[in-house]
């Protein structure tokens, strides 16, 4: 065979799709450090120096934050909810998302209906006081091994585990806050087009959880507009100690239960 | 501020160019770095960081292909190895595609490089030279001596 029949047949390999690794990595800010750090310290001269004076240039007008905002969707309230106390806002509706399902767009107006406000169904410790943590699988390509039996799930974090930096570290995106997080990338199956509902509690104890989509503002819940196809939504979670949690997800069909482990690290 | 950095018509172009050359920049970093977890990666992150830096980057396709082929490369560097191909001949790729890939994993950063990008991609000679910063007569040589390893290494080529 020849070397360019070789090349003709790599180019039959059918590539995975990432666009919603791009939107999702191009949207959200790094609350922790990168995981591959050195790999980004290795663009080029130029671009780095272009990319410290956009930093500095922002700073200097005070807008860093604003930069990490929402590209889609509606725009933050003007004056947002403070979370500065440990309370968590109420949820404004679809509008406190960043994106509406992968796509770039405006959101729209209202929230999820009032049937998926089901009552929490959190799960207690197993008798030796362990966390029945939902096991991390592999869903579909395109995304990577996520939490949840469907239709809806989460991208599940190294190990299982959502490690959040608390108090939130002086530049995160949650610097100010009294509520550390971490991202957390939700998608739902085709199968099911309609609203969902997301929220959680812990396990075993008192603690909230919060949710955000963009902003240091911590949400008491999270609202996804109904659509087509694969979607997904770039979210954060947002916590206050380590624990035991777990996600209640209500649909219009179904109502399903997350349970994870959440680590605080030091900024 | 904001607008520069996150405008949507620019995402907007950015992802029309996501769907002319996705796909095809991460075959030719998986060519090149022989894992797919590395191409999906380095495809992904140049992306984003293409849409992050918005419209100072005048030149997009060129610096996404470079960008991308830096972090891959960063991303080898860091693991400290090429030999060990990740790929496995299946459904999704062809025997000859993994023989090829595997190949590609003996010759050096700069020949798997220039010969991925000029026999898999297509770019000229000057291009190859400033995606992998280099010159033009120096891709020449890395493209020709890569292209002789090559069919040395798979036999059945000849």
């Amino acid at each position: 065979m020849k070397l360019e029949d070789r090349f003709h047949s790599l180019e039959r390999t059918p590539a995975p799709p990432y666009w919603a690794d791009v939107v999702d990595r191009a949207t959200r800010p790094s609350v922790l450090p990168s995981p591959r750090p050195r790999a980004f310290e290795r663009t080029p001269h130029r671009l780095r120096a272009g990319a410290l004076a956009a930093v500095v240039a922002l700073a200097g007008v005070g807008l860093v934050f604003k930069a990490f905002e929402p590209f889609g969707g509606s725009p933050p309230p003007a004056s947002e909810p403070s979370t500065d106390s440990s309370g968590l806002a109420a949820s404004p509706g679809y509008s406190m998302l960043w994106l509406c399902g992968g796509g770039i767009g405006s959101c729209p107006a209202g929230g999820v209906p009032e049937s998926l406000w089901r009552p929490l169904r959190i799960p207690t410790l197993r008798p030796d006081g362990s966390c029945p943590a939902s096991p991390a699988h592999r869903v579909v390509q395109l995304f990577g091994p996520a939490l949840g039996e469907g239709p809806v799930y989460a991208v599940a974090h190294e190990g299982g585990v959502l490690r959040f930096e608390y108090p939130p570290d002086p530049n995160s995106v949650f610097a100010g806050s009294a509520w550390g997080g971490n991202k957390v990338l939700w998608f739902a199956r085709p199968s099911y087009s309609g609203p969902v509902l997301v929220r959680g509690a812990e396990v075993g104890g008192t603690h909230e959880v919060g949710f955000s989509g963009g902003t240091s503002t911590a949400y008491s819940s999270l609202q996804f507009p109904p659509g087509q196809g694969w979607r997904n939504w770039p979210t954060a979670t947002r916590l206050q100690a380590p624990g035991c949690y777990a996600y209640q997800v209500d649909g219009t069909n179904f109502s399903e239960v997350i349970v994870f482990r959440a680590v605080a690290v030091p900024p | 501020v904001q607008d520069a950095l996150v405008d949507a018509r620019l995402t907007g172009d950015i992802e029309d160019l996501y769907r002319r050359q996705g796909e095809r920049l991460w075959r030719s970093l998986l060519a090149y770095a022989g894992d797919r977890e590395i191409a999906s990666d380095a495809a992904a992150e140049a992306f984003a960081q293409l849409v992050r830096r918005g419209d100072a980057v005048r030149d997009p396709e060129r610096w996404l292909w470079r960008s991308a082929f830096k972090i891959a490369a960063g991303e080898l560097k860091e693991r400290g190895r090429r030999t060990r191909v990740e790929v496995e001949a299946s459904y999704e790729m062809e025997v000859p595609a993994v023989d090829l890939v595997v190949a590609l994993g003996e010759l050096s950063d700069k020949q798997r490089a220039a010969v991925v990008l000029h026999d898999a991609v297509g770019y000229t000679s000057k291009e190859i030279a400033a995606i992998i910063g280099s010159t033009p007569a120096a891709v020449k040589v890395h493209v020709a001596r890569a292209r002789r390893r090559l069919r040395q290494r798979l036999e059945d080529d000849r």
